[in-house]
């Protein structure tokens, strides 16, 4: 059914300009969902007489790939903003252009609520399917060459690395991806056709086959963090790499106040004598010298003993950390 | 009624007195011993066997009726002949009756036509006479063995010496191992027929020597199959004082003419009751974890100790990291959680440098036993102390085995510029501190490897982290270095001219 709507939309693009079929966009594939703020983009020239391709994208990038001798396909990394992304592809030759391919697509982001849901249409699809990945070896290399659980010595030896180096650039690299240990992660999926390299059914599992010293602390506490109960790890984290710590996927305080919005606004905690509310951020925080407040100075994003996870025995006793008499 | 009785009471007490003073005296001593040896003769007499051992003192040793036992021998010699010279058949006697069988009796019985030659004119090649003699010879009897024969005036009675020898010392020693001599009749390999300076006429200086003089590595005789050194550092007590402590020189139901079988129980019998030295049979059976040497093995102790002497501590056969290697130069099964246990030999092969304990194995602290108890421990792999597993470890739950010879400031001073501390410096900012003193510390297994590395310090290739290895990329440089493992990126510290590492986290 969603297959069928998928072949329209392409048609209907498609027939509105030019030629079908001179081109051929292996991916993006439609309606997907994008985790990372990347996409690649694999075109292959179809007609002879394409002799180049305009990539653009709703963060109003656009690069030009002209057609080289005896080459038909060619990938260019795309740049996506949050949420619905349009990458629209269109094969030029001597008189113009001949064909225009667009696709749409979801980044999701957690810091923002509107573009942390993506809508129903949106799907995660897997790309390394037999049939993508025959094409692809023209090129690449594309078995898995990693040895179980020993980590390349040198990052660029991994097969991944040529596409997927992006991933690991940030500052602080979750050591499986950076070491490109694709596969202690992703898993072959047979009812995808065999697809390599899907998400993990189970995220939290996934995660806990090495933190099981986490879980096991947090299965002690009273009070569980809804995401930490139904282990959705990478709705906050990224387990890639990222550019703050604890690999989270924006700021803790970016991310808490996405779902919990009414903090946004102020009004936490209490309002005092001044009616000013308490800081949840850009004010030194006394109990973590040379940091700034955050929702987790106060808060353990996981499990606590307290309510409203306070990280302390008592709710009260987590004010003493900064108010000393 | 002492009144009544008094002067027949005084009379008995001094004739009692009497017997008892004449018993002090020579006249007392010469009646028993008197009583004893006709009981003797008596017995031998009628049983023609004696029953019990009388000592006979030189001076009635002196007229022993030698011609008569020397007639008697030939005689026997003439009625066998030549060509059959199988020694008699065994006869059987209990082990502890061998003792009191070694040393025959002399008796009285026949006394009479003596012909003894004056240990004055004995030949002078048996001159000067030595400490301990051979009673016959003592005697000056040396027709016992000796008759005159053509030109051979000290020909013997008979062609085989132990015929001559069995003759006396009618126990054959028969056992399931035999010495070898014993087996072959030559008495007089170890002991000398007429005298020695060594008790049981050893030709030896001593118990010792004398089996030394077969049995040395270096110096032993040909044909001897079993070789020993006692030359050796470091000596097993028992063996420098006799090697009869452990061994029967005759003959012996356990190989290696040994006294009892071999195994633990043996060496233990000895080896939990020795003055300031550890109860080595409780050691061993209450350790949680055993050593498959001396748990699971055929030679037990002598699997690595050598019982005689060797040249390295605590008498281990080869040196304290050889031993271990002979066994663990293959992966081997752990019985303690039943995983795998390394190949150390290939270890310790590929990779050159080697931790202070193994590179000077024959030091102190040195060996596989400066961390390891071969004789079984409490903690895993047979740890003298618990270390952890772990990659993370909490600093006061941090063990500190490592600590027996490295300081511990190593990890507890935050700042340093001293390069004895710690070289693993950016500036002042200790790394190790950095890296371990923390709530989420790691321990020092995270990066070094107790055995051996291609890397300098002991630094591991690859950190195992979560059963994934790790690679640590460590580069050694003049006065700093860098590291890149999955834990960070790559970090570069200088002990001179700091890289910043740690700043932001130590103000």
């Amino acid at each position: 059914m969603r297959f069928t709507l998928m072949l329209s939309f392409i048609f209907s693009f498609s027939t509105l300009w030019g030629e079908v079929g001179a081109i051929k966009l292996i991916t993006p594939i439609p309606s997907t969902i994008y985790h990372e703020e990347t996409a690649s983009v694999v075109v292959t020239f179809v007609s002879p007489l394409i002799d180049g391709v305009i990539i653009s994208a709703e963060s109003n990038q656009s690069s030009k790939i002209i057609r080289q001798k005896e080459r038909n396909s060619y990938c260019k990394t795309v740049q996506l903003a949050p949420g619905e992304n349009k990458i629209t592809v269109s094969g030029f030759g001597k008189d113009g252009t001949i064909e225009n391919i667009s696709v749409l697509i979801f980044h999701d982001i957690v810091s923002e609520k509107i573009y942390k849901y993506p809508p129903e249409k949106y799907m995660e699809e897997s790309f390394h399917t037999p049939t993508n990945e025959r094409f692809c070896s023209s090129c690449h290399k594309m078995e898995v060459n990693e040895i179980p659980k020993i980590a390349f010595e040198n990052p660029a030896d991994s097969n991944c690395f040529q596409c997927h180096q992006k991933l690991t650039t940030r500052k602080y690299g979750h050591a499986p991806a950076i070491n490109w240990l694709c596969t202690s992660c992703h898993e072959i999926k047979k009812e995808l056709g065999d697809s390599k390299f899907t998400l993990p059914s189970m995220i939290g599992k996934t995660c806990l086959k090495c933190h099981d010293k986490e879980s096991q602390k947090w299965e002690t506490k009273r009070f569980h963090h809804m995401p930490v109960d139904s282990e959705k790890c990478t709705r906050c984290h990224n387990p890639h790499s990222s550019e703050n710590k604890f690999y989270l996927k924006a700021k803790p305080w970016d991310i808490c106040t996405s779902c919990h919005i009414d903090k946004r606004e102020g009004k936490h905690v209490i309002n005092t004598f001044g009616n000013k509310n308490h800081p949840t951020r850009d004010k030194p925080d006394p109990s973590r010298p040379g940091k700034e407040i955050e929702c987790i100075s106060c808060h353990n994003p996981h499990a606590s003993d307290s309510a409203s996870l306070i990280d302390a025995k008592s709710p009260m006793s987590i004010c003493i950390k900064c108010h000393k008499k | 009624m002492i009144k009544k009785h008094g002067t027949k009471t005084i009379i008995f007490l001094l004739l009692l007195i009497g017997t008892v003073a004449l018993y002090q005296v020579d006249a007392g001593k010469k009646f028993g011993r008197f009583i004893t040896v006709m009981k003797d003769i008596s017995i031998k007499v009628l049983n023609g066997e004696p029953e019990q051992i009388v000592e006979i003192s030189d001076d009635e040793l002196a007229e022993v009726n030698v011609r008569q036992i020397a007639s008697d021998l030939e005689g026997k010699k003439r009625g066998e002949s030549e060509a059959e010279h199988t020694p008699a058949a065994p006869t059987k006697i209990p082990r502890d009756e061998i003792r009191a069988e070694e040393r025959p009796t002399h008796t009285k019985t026949m006394i009479k036509e003596a012909k003894l030659i004056d240990l004055k004119d004995i030949p002078a090649k048996l001159k000067p006479l030595k400490k301990y003699m051979h009673e016959p010879f003592k005697m000056g009897a040396c027709q016992i063995c000796h008759i005159p024969k053509g030109d051979n005036p000290a020909a013997l009675v008979k062609n085989n010496i132990h015929e001559i020898c069995y003759e006396c010392h009618k126990t054959k020693y028969t056992k399931e191992f035999d010495h070898k001599p014993v087996k072959d009749g030559q008495c007089t390999k170890c002991h000398d027929p007429h005298q020695s300076d060594t008790p049981k006429l050893l030709k030896g200086i001593s118990v010792n020597d004398t089996c030394l003089k077969c049995h040395d590595k270096v110096n032993g005789a040909k044909g001897v199959t079993k070789f020993i050194t006692m030359n050796g550092k470091y000596k097993h007590k028992p063996a420098e004082k006799s090697c009869l402590e452990c061994h029967d020189p005759h003959t012996s139901n356990y190989k290696t003419l040994m006294k009892k079988e071999v195994g633990l129980e043996f060496c233990l019998d000895c080896h939990s009751s020795i003055k300031d030295h550890k109860d080595m049979r409780k050691w061993i059976n209450s350790a949680k974890y055993k050593h498959g040497a001396v748990d699971d093995s055929k030679g037990k102790c002598l699997e690595c100790h050598d019982p005689h002497s060797s040249n390295h501590p605590n008498i281990l056969k080869k040196d304290s990291v050889q031993v271990c290697l002979e066994c663990h130069n293959k992966s081997l099964k752990s019985k303690e959680d039943g995983g795998t246990m390394m190949n150390i030999a290939q270890h310790l092969k590929e990779n050159p440098n080697w931790h202070k304990p193994i590179k000077e194995a024959d030091s102190k602290d040195g060996g596989c036993n400066a961390c390891h108890d071969a004789h079984g421990s409490d903690n895993f792999s047979i740890l003298k102390k618990s270390f952890t597993k772990n990659f993370y470890a909490d600093l006061e739950n941090k063990d500190f085995f490592c600590f027996k010879c490295h300081k511990e400031t190593k990890i507890t001073e935050r700042f340093t510029t001293n390069s004895d501390v710690t070289k693993f410096r950016d500036g002042d900012i200790n790394l190790h501190y950095l890296h371990v003193n923390d709530k989420k510390g790691r321990s020092c297994r995270a990066c070094h490897d107790e055995h051996a590395s291609k890397n300098k310090h002991l630094i591991r290739d690859y950190t195992d982290f979560n059963s994934i290895k790790f690679p640590l990329r460590f580069i050694d440089g003049p006065n700093g270095g860098s590291c890149a493992p999955a834990c960070h990126k790559k970090f570069e510290y200088d002990r001179s001219t700091p890289k910043g590492i740690g700043q932001k986290d130590s103000k």
